[in-house]
C-alpha cells in the first residue's frame, strides 16, 4: 500500500494536522448553535409528524405529512445529530445532552454499544480485512480478497434486506452479534463490555424502541391505531433506507480501497490518514443534502478527522482535497446517483467467483 | 412504591424520547421562547453588572422561583457559556439572605483571575437581562447560630460569604460581640462594611493592610487576636475564609494560642494553586493524579511523559478505551479538577471540571478524575 516515501507520509500528516488545527480554531458559538437548531428542526419534525399522523382522519395528505416529518425527525436524530454527538464531535460543549457518553437516539440500537464499535473498529482500523467489520458487515464479499461461497450469490437481496431493516443490522452487527449470540469467539479477544452487558442493553433499547413507535403512540391514538401504527413503520423505513443508502455510498462505492493487516502494522499517522482517504468516498450535492446525510457526504473528511464538528467538513474539503492532489492519493468524489450506482454494481460483481481466481485469496 | 413509580415514569420517558425526563426532550424548544426555562438545576436572570475594584466584579442575579434560597457563607455553582461551551465555576454569595427574601436577587463577587477563562470574561460576556444556570446553593461555611461571639479573619476576595454572615447577623439582631479583620491590598465593600460596623455597637472592624502591617505576621495576627478576644470574653468561634496559604497559617497560630479545633471554621477561597506553571514547564515538576471512584492516588514524577491513560492503567485501572490516539472518544472521562495539556493541539485546560480524553491528555498540575 505504501506507495509514498516515509517523509513524504510524515508530511501529509504534517500538513492535514494543520487543517484540523486551523479550523479547531474557528469552533465555537457558531457550531454551538447549529447543533442547537438541529435539535430544535428535529424535535419540532417529530412532534408535529407524530400529531399530524393522527390528523389523518380528517385527510389522507395529514397522514403522508406526518411520516414525511417523522422520517425526517428520525434522519436528522441518527445522522446529523447522533452519529455526529456520538463521535464527541461537540464533548467540549459541556452540555449535559449533546454529549457523546449521555446521547441516545432514536434507533433501536443502543447508542453506547454504536459508539464502542464504530468509533474504535471502524474508524481505527477503516478497511481492513478482518479488522474492520464494517466492510461488508460480515454478509457481503465486496472485494477480491475474499473467497466466493454460494451464498454470495443473493447478496444483492441479502443487501435489500439489509437496507429496509437497517437499524436492528446495525443493533446485531455493533454488539457483535454472531459473537455474543452465537458464541462464535476468535482467540484472544479481549473485551471491556461482558456479552451478557451487550445483551441486556440490546434487549433493554430495541424493547423501547417498539414500544414507543408500534405499541404506545398507535395505543394512544385510539381508532387511528392501525393508520399510527403503519406511519411509523413507514418513517422507519424511510429513515433505514436512507441511512443505509449513504452509509453504502461512504464505503463500499468502486474505487474505494481495502488494506491488508499485515500492511497496517505499525503505520505511522500519515499512512493512517492516507488509508482514511483511499478507504472513503464522497457524495456531491446541495446543502440540505449534506445535512440530511449528518455529513457522510464528506466521508473523506469525516475519517480524516472524525471529531470535528461535521459541518465543517465542508470548509476542509477545498484543502484536503487539494493535499489529496499534491501527494497523488486518490479523492474519490460525485454524485449521489454516480456514486450509488457504483456500490451497486460492486455488490453485483462480487456476488459472482471471479474469473481465472484461485478459490483462496492470496 | 414511591421508586418504582419513579422507575417506571423513567423507563417510559427514555422509551418515548430517549431522555429520562420527558422535560428535557422539549427543553431545546421551550428554551428558545422561555430562556428562563429548565428542567435540571435552575435559571437565572443577571439584573446588573458592576465593578467592585478594578479586577473585582459583582454580579446581581435572580434566580427563578423554584430556587430554595441560601444560608450566608454558602456558594453556587454558576454555569456560563463560553463560545458554545457550558463552563461551571463557584463563586460566594456576597448578599444577604434578607435581601434574597425581599428583592429575589443575590449577589455574587468575583476576584477575574489573571490567566482564567470564565473570570475575566464575565463583566463582558455577560449582559443584562440574559439568562445563566446556578445550582442550589451548596457549603458547609454557615454562621453557627450558638450565642458566642464571633471573629471573623479575612482575606482579600474572602470577604465575599462573610460580608453575608455579617449582614445576616445585623438582620437576625445579634447581641454578642462580632470582630472583622480583615486583610487586603484594597478592601472591597468599605462602605458597606462600615455601615455595618455603625448599625451595631457590638460589631468592630479592622482593616488591615497587608503593605503595610505584612502578610500574616504570625506576631501581628497573636496581638490583635488578643485584643480580639481578650480574657473576659467568652471563647469566640472564627471564621476564615481567604487564600490557601492564610488559611493554613492563621489556623496554625489559632491553635498554638489554645483555640479548640471545632471553634475554627474556614473556607479556601479562589484558585487553589498557582495559575503561573508554563505550557513547558509541565512534566518538570512533581504531580498527583487522584481517582475519585477507586480512591487511588498516583505521584507523577518530573520528566515522566505518560498521558492519563497510561497513568491509570500503570496504577492498575483498566479504564475503557479503543484508540489511544485522540479518534473515538471512549476514554472520554470527566476531569474534576486541575489542569492537563492536550499532546495534539498542545493546549492547556483550565482547573474546573470537563471531559477529557484520557489517550491524548497529560497532567500539567495535581489533577483529580472521576475514574
Amino acid at each position: 500500500m505504501h506507495t509514498l516515501s516515509n517523509e513524504q507520509f510524515d508530511q501529509l500528516a504534517q500538513e492535514l494536522d494543520e487543517v484540523k488545527g486551523r479550523v479547531l480554531q474557528r469552533v465555537g458559538q457558531q457550531d454551538a448553535d447549529y447543533i442547537r437548531r438541529m435539535i430544535r428542526i428535529q424535535r419540532f419534525s417529530e412532534i408535529f409528524g407524530r400529531i399530524s399522523l393522527v390528523l389523518g382522519f380528517l385527510h389522507w395528505s395529514f397522514w403522508i405529512v406526518g411520516v414525511g416529518l417523522l422520517a425526517l425527525a428520525k434522519i436528522l436524530d441518527n445522522m446529523e445529530i447522533g452519529h455526529n454527538v456520538l463521535h464527541g464531535q461537540y464533548d467540549w460543549m459541556n452540555d449535559p445532552y449533546i454529549n457523546s457518553n449521555t446521547f441516545e437516539w432514536d434507533n433501536v440500537c443502543d447508542s453506547q454499544s454504536w459508539k464502542r464499535t464504530h468509533n474504535f473498529e471502524h474508524h481505527t482500523y477503516t478497511n481492513i480485512l478482518g479488522k474492520d467489520r464494517d466492510f461488508g458487515y460480515g454478509i457481503f464479499r465486496l472485494t477480491n480478497e475474499y473467497r466466493w461461497k454460494p451464498k454470495n450469490i443473493w447478496q444483492f437481496f441479502s443487501y435489500m434486506t439489509l437496507s429496509i431493516l437497517f437499524e436492528w443490522g446495525v443493533a446485531f452487527h455493533e454488539l457483535a452479534g454472531r459473537r455474543v449470540f452465537f458464541g462464535k469467539k476468535k482467540e484472544g479477544e479481549k473485551h471491556f463490555v461482558s456479552d451478557q452487558e451487550l445483551k441486556s442493553a440490546f434487549y433493554r433499547k430495541s424493547s423501547r424502541q417498539v414500544f414507543k413507535d408500534y405499541i404506545f403512540f398507535p395505543l394512544i391514538s385510539g381508532p387511528m391505531f392501525i393508520p399510527v401504527l403503519l406511519g411509523n413503520l413507514t418513517a422507519n423505513l424511510i429513515r433505514n433506507l436512507w441511512t443505509s443508502t449513504i452509509i453504502f455510498c461512504g464505503h463500499f462505492t468502486e474505487g474505494v480501497h481495502v488494506f491488508k493487516e499485515e500492511d497496517c502494522a505499525n503505520e505511522s499517522r500519515g499512512q493512517w490518514y492516507y488509508r482514511q482517504m483511499l478507504g472513503s468516498s464522497n457524495l456531491q450535492g446541495p446543502k440540505w443534502f449534506h445535512i440530511l446525510t449528518g455529513h457522510l457526504s464528506c466521508q473523506i473528511e469525516h475519517h480524516l478527522f472524525p471529531d470535528i464538528p461535521a459541518p465543517r467538513y465542508i470548509e476542509v474539503a477545498p484543502d484536503v482535497q487539494r493535499i489529496a492532489a499534491k501527494y497523488g492519493i486518490e479523492y474519490n468524489t460525485g454524485s449521489f446517483w454516480k456514486q450509488y450506482g457504483t456500490v451497486l454494481k460492486r455488490i453485483i460483481r462480487h456476488s459472482f467467483p471471479d474469473r481465472g481466481q484461485p478459490a483462496m485469496a492470496s | 412504591m414511591s421508586l418504582s413509580l419513579r422507575k417506571t415514569t423513567e423507563w417510559m420517558s427514555f422509551a418515548l424520547c430517549n431522555h429520562k425526563q420527558v422535560g428535557a426532550f422539549f427543553e431545546p424548544l421551550i428554551q428558545s421562547y422561555l430562556p428562563g426555562w429548565t428542567v435540571n438545576g435552575f435559571r437565572a436572570q443577571i439584573k446588573d453588572i458592576g465593578r467592585e475594584s478594578g479586577s473585582v466584579v459583582s454580579l446581581t442575579l435572580r434566580p427563578d422561583q423554584s430556587w430554595q434560597g441560601f444560608q450566608a457563607g454558602q456558594y453556587i455553582n454558576l454555569t456560563v457559556e463560553i463560545n458554545g461551551a457550558k463552563l461551571t465555576r463557584c463563586f460566594s454569595i456576597s448578599s444577604s439572605p434578607e435581601t434574597y427574601r425581599m428583592t429575589g436577587t443575590v449577589r455574587l463577587t468575583i476576584r477575574e483571575q489573571d490567566q482564567g477563562v470564565v473570570t475575566p470574561w464575565l463583566a463582558t460576556g455577560l449582559k443584562k437581562g440574559g439568562y445563566v444556570s446556578l445550582s442550589a446553593a451548596c457549603g458547609e461555611f454557615v454562621v453557627q447560630r450558638n450565642g458566642v461571639p464571633k471573629v471573623f479573619i479575612a482575606a482579600g476576595v474572602g470577604i465575599t460569604p462573610i460580608l453575608s454572615m455579617l449582614s445576616d447577623l445585623v438582620d437576625q439582631g445579634e447581641s454578642k460581640p462580632v470582630k472583622l479583620l480583615y486583610y487586603g491590598s484594597d478592601h472591597l465593600f468599605r462602605s458597606e462594611l462600615s455601615a455595618l460596623e455603625s448599625a451595631k455597637s457590638n460589631f468592630s472592624f479592622d482593616f488591615l493592610n497587608t503593605r503595610e502591617s505584612g502578610y500574616f505576621d504570625r506576631e501581628t495576627v497573636q496581638r490583635l487576636l488578643e485584643q480580639y478576644a481578650p480574657e473576659q470574653f467568652e471563647k469566640p468561634d472564627y471564621y476564615i475564609c481567604g487564600p490557601g496559604e492564610m488559611i493554613t497559617s492563621v489556623e496554625q497560630i489559632l491553635k498554638d494560642s489554645g483555640v479548640s479545633p471545632e471553634r475554627i471554621h474556614f473556607e479556601f477561597f479562589g484558585v487553589p494553586r498557582a495559575l503561573d506553571v508554563q505550557v513547558s514547564e509541565s512534566g518538570q515538576a512533581s504531580r498527583a493524579v487522584a481517582f475519585s471512584q477507586t480512591q487511588a492516588e498516583v505521584s507523577v514524577e518530573p520528566g515522566d511523559r505518560r498521558t492519563l491513560l497510561e497513568i491509570a492503567e500503570g496504577a492498575g485501572l483498566n479504564p475503557v478505551h479503543g484508540c489511544r490516539a485522540g479518534v473515538c472518544h471512549q476514554c472520554s472521562c470527566r476531569k474534576l479538577g486541575g489542569r492537563v495539556q492536550n499532546i495534539l493541539t498542545g493546549q492547556v485546560s483550565d482547573g474546573g471540571a470537563e471531559l477529557v480524553q484520557l489517550c491524548i491528555s497529560q497532567p500539567v498540575d495535581d489533577v483529580e478524575l472521576a475514574l
